[in-house]
């Protein structure tokens, strides 16, 4: 062919791009839960995997729907939406009815996510705005646990503290190992500790998220309930016993490292995973609900702007950077 | 392909240009195009008139006040035309066409200087600015009628050996070929500028230049830092932070503004050329590399010669060839043309297949903050392309240091969102030099 023929593209500088894109991040998210979706599968069987296909299904289409309806391209094929509606449906019980899980969905898509202006511009957590919703209109639609498969208790554990009180909770005589394992009521995917854990380091070693909101996160529930339980052993629970019961461990590996909504530099990181984890705890001991991650992450949603302010001093300026 | 360092920037594994290879000498081509300017309103008058004949060497248009060097005819032949030639840089730029007629005579009014140690520097000087040869910015040379109260404005002479720091591998194989020469070189630097320190920036990972400098004996006339070597540390302000271990002020400061210049290893041997053998710049080094090119080579080119000579050299395309960059792909300019000169800064010409070449729209910014880990400067791109694409270029600038960034291109080589920051940052930077102009104010 004559040299001369070719015709060439024109573009800015840079020619090239690193592979990672947004669709790769969300897919990495989406292998990371597999552990977690396998345990829920079996300690909740049939329910769990209704649940969960009905949430990122429904997830899908709203995206989808939604993105038409307000002429902007589609992109549902990126997994961002159906990791939300997974993500929320981990939040779940096994019992939810499918048009809780729906309404939790579209209120999720559409509310937390796409008047906003879609993936990028959400304020807060889109799983987190389905979920809140859902807490707020039918509390008792989404709080009807049951045992789990091999367990009794049909209660979560921190739902027995919270309501029961301590005595009746020390009956129960839980078990760590088991709670560790997921023997324990709760949403789906909050349960088995150890899949979380798995699936937590594979993000991490993927170099999807970062280590410092999960450790800021967990240092921080594992701290301040440490020191409560020094304070006063009698009438508050040992600090183990709230990493092993109730989301926080979903959240610090898959909630609160959303990227979108979590500060973008390792120390707004690590302060933010710390506030989540204080949060939590404050809601937990002090608060109306049992188990406050959603509060609590919401509220440092809000309070993430505010962190990325801490910034780094750009070569040759004088003084620091408020 | 990416290990982040702590001060930003990235170790890229390049697909070097062989380093190996010897450089190749290119016939000499049909069709030459110079032209007249090399950046915005700096301009040569031309010397010579259409139809006039010229020699290869031959000045054939200078600048009287002095701002841009002389342009010289690369190859002997007729000037065919002197017309606007469309420049993917600097749109539409007066340039001279000359047609070779075959002999290839040589001719140049730069005469050489027989000895180097007792030269007088402002003859050196002059002799280096005649022949074309950019060796600092013409501003920052010494005034020729001050140069008899030997103003020591040069402190620090950097001679960089690293280019960018993208490919080391053109200043690599000229340093192994020409180290011998660098101690003239540096005799010469010292005569004209006088400076207290005269450093030479080497790649620690480069075995064949340490030896070459070893065996040339550079140390004894120069301090040779080798450096472990990442992305943009070719920068001047980032070479400036890792060998002084300051930072020049930013926006706004310049490294001449301590007593520091910073020239390149080619130049350097330029100017040397020009000094001893009075030959006026008309070839360079020029690396062809990437995916789309058949036979990578490292090739020594006549100013002005069409691109396409370059590719021909090199064995033709490789497949489809989508883009052609001058420059390396992080921040080389993109090329339409296969008739385009290679120009006196030209040094790399980079070809990416068609299949390599990206054409899916950006995405809204996820936050994800890679850009501000890789950032060089200390920025935080993703605020800066927010702020740029809706026109709040402001803000950009005061609270964000718009001006602080070097355009190294690091921040959308990393986006997943693959948004085009450097894009919108450049966008900024012209909106606010626009509205500057326009109103007297920023």
């Amino acid at each position: 062919m004559e040299l001369s023929s070719y015709r060439f593209y024109v573009s800015f500088p840079p020619h090239v791009s690193v592979r990672k894109s947004i669709n790769t991040i969300m897919y990495n998210y989406l292998v990371a839960l597999i552990p977690a979706v396998v345990a829920a599968l079996y300690y909740f069987r049939m329910g769990a995997l209704r649940v969960m296909i009905l949430a990122i299904v429904s997830s899908m289409v709203f995206e989808a729907l939604m993105q038409r309806f307000l002429r902007r391209e589609n992109t549902v094929s990126d997994g961002s939406a159906a990791l939300s509606g997974l993500l929320l449906a981990m939040l779940l019980p096994s019992t939810t009815p499918w048009w809780v899980v729906i309404i939790g969905c579209g209120s999720a898509i559409i509310i937390g996510k796409q008047i906003f202006g879609g993936l990028g511009n959400n304020p807060f957590n889109t799983t987190l705005v389905g979920w809140v919703i859902l807490k707020l209109s039918w509390p008792d639609r989404i709080s009807s646990w049951i045992e789990p498969f091999g367990g009794e208790i049909p209660d979560p554990p921190l739902y027995v503290f919270k309501f029961d009180g301590l005595e009746s909770f020390l009956d129960y005589e839980f078990n760590y190992l088991n709670l560790f394992l997921g023997s324990q009521a709760g949403g789906l995917g909050t349960i088995c500790i150890l899949a979380l854990l798995v699936g937590g380091l594979y993000l991490i070693v993927r170099r999807i998220v970062s280590w410092h909101i999960p450790v800021g996160l967990l240092g921080g529930v594992f701290v301040f309930a440490l020191i409560l339980w020094l304070s006063d052993s009698e009438s508050y629970l040992p600090p183990l016993f709230h990493l092993v019961s109730g989301s926080a461990v979903l959240a610090a590996f898959f909630i609160a490292t959303d990227p979108v909504t979590s500060p973008l530099r390792p120390l707004p990181k690590l302060i933010y995973g710390v506030m989540c984890g204080v949060l939590i705890m404050i809601i937990r001991t002090w608060g109306k609900y049992p188990d406050g991650m959603a509060f609590a992450v919401l509220l440092c949603n809000a309070a993430a702007p505010l962190l990325n302010k801490i910034r780094p001093r750009p070569y040759g300026k004088e003084g620091t950077i408020a | 392909m990416k290990s982040v360092t702590l001060f930003g920037g990235l170790e890229l594994d390049t697909d070097l240009p062989s380093p190996d290879l010897p450089f190749e000498d290119i016939t000499a081509p049909q069709r030459i195009i110079l032209p007249l300017s090399d950046r915005p309103g700096v301009y040569c008058r031309p010397l010579v008139q259409k139809g006039e004949a010229v020699f290869a060497g031959e000045k054939i248009a200078e600048d009287p006040t002095g701002k841009m060097m002389p342009v010289h005819s690369s190859i002997s032949g007729k000037v065919v035309d002197i017309r606007p030639y469309r420049y993917a840089e600097g749109g539409n730029t007066l340039s001279v066409f000359i047609e070779t007629d075959g002999k290839d005579s040589f001719k140049t009014e730069v005469s050489p200087i027989e000895n180097l140690t007792e030269a007088d520097p402002a003859t050196l000087i002059d002799t280096i600015k005649k022949a074309g040869v950019k060796i600092i910015p013409f501003e920052h040379l010494p005034e020729p009628e001050r140069m008899g109260q030997k103003i020591a404005k040069v402190k620090h002479f950097v001679i960089n050996a690293i280019g960018t720091g993208y490919s080391g591998a053109l200043p690599r194989r000229i340093l192994v070929k020409r180290a011998n020469e660098l101690s003239d070189a540096a005799q010469m630097i010292r005569r004209m500028f006088n400076p207290e320190k005269l450093f030479l920036v080497v790649n620690r990972e480069h075995t064949d230049v340490q030896e070459a400098i070893t065996h040339a004996n550079l140390d004894s006339v120069m301090e040779v830092l080798s450096m472990d070597v990442y992305y943009p540390l070719g920068h001047p302000h980032l070479l400036f932070k890792a060998i002084f271990g300051k930072e020049i002020p930013c926006p706004g400061g310049k490294a001449i503004d301590f007593g520091v210049v910073f020239s390149s290893v080619d130049t350097v041997l330029h100017a040397l050329e020009a000094v001893t053998q009075g030959k006026p710049l008309i070839k360079r080094y020029v690396s062809v590399f990437g995916s789309g090119i058949k036979s990578p080579k490292n090739l020594r080119v006549r100013i002005g010669t069409p691109l396409k000579e370059l590719v021909e050299a090199c064995g033709g395309f490789d497949g489809t060839p989508g883009r052609i960059v001058l420059g390396n792909p992080l921040d080389g300019m993109a090329q339409f043309d296969l008739d385009r000169p290679v120009l006196r800064d030209t040094r790399l010409l980079w070809v990416q297949q068609e299949a390599d070449v990206m054409k899916y729209s950006y995405r809204a910014c996820i936050n994800c903050g890679d850009c501000t880990k890789v950032c060089p400067v200390g920025l935080m791109p993703n605020f800066l392309s927010k702020f740029c694409e809706f026109g709040k270029f402001e803000e950009a600038a005061e609270q964000y240091d718009l001006w602080t960034c070097i355009d190294c291109g690091l921040c959308a080589y990393v986006c997943p969102a693959k948004r085009p920051i450097v894009h919108f940052i450049n966008y900024g930077k012209r909106e606010l030099s626009l509205r500057e102009s326009e109103y007297g104010t920023l």
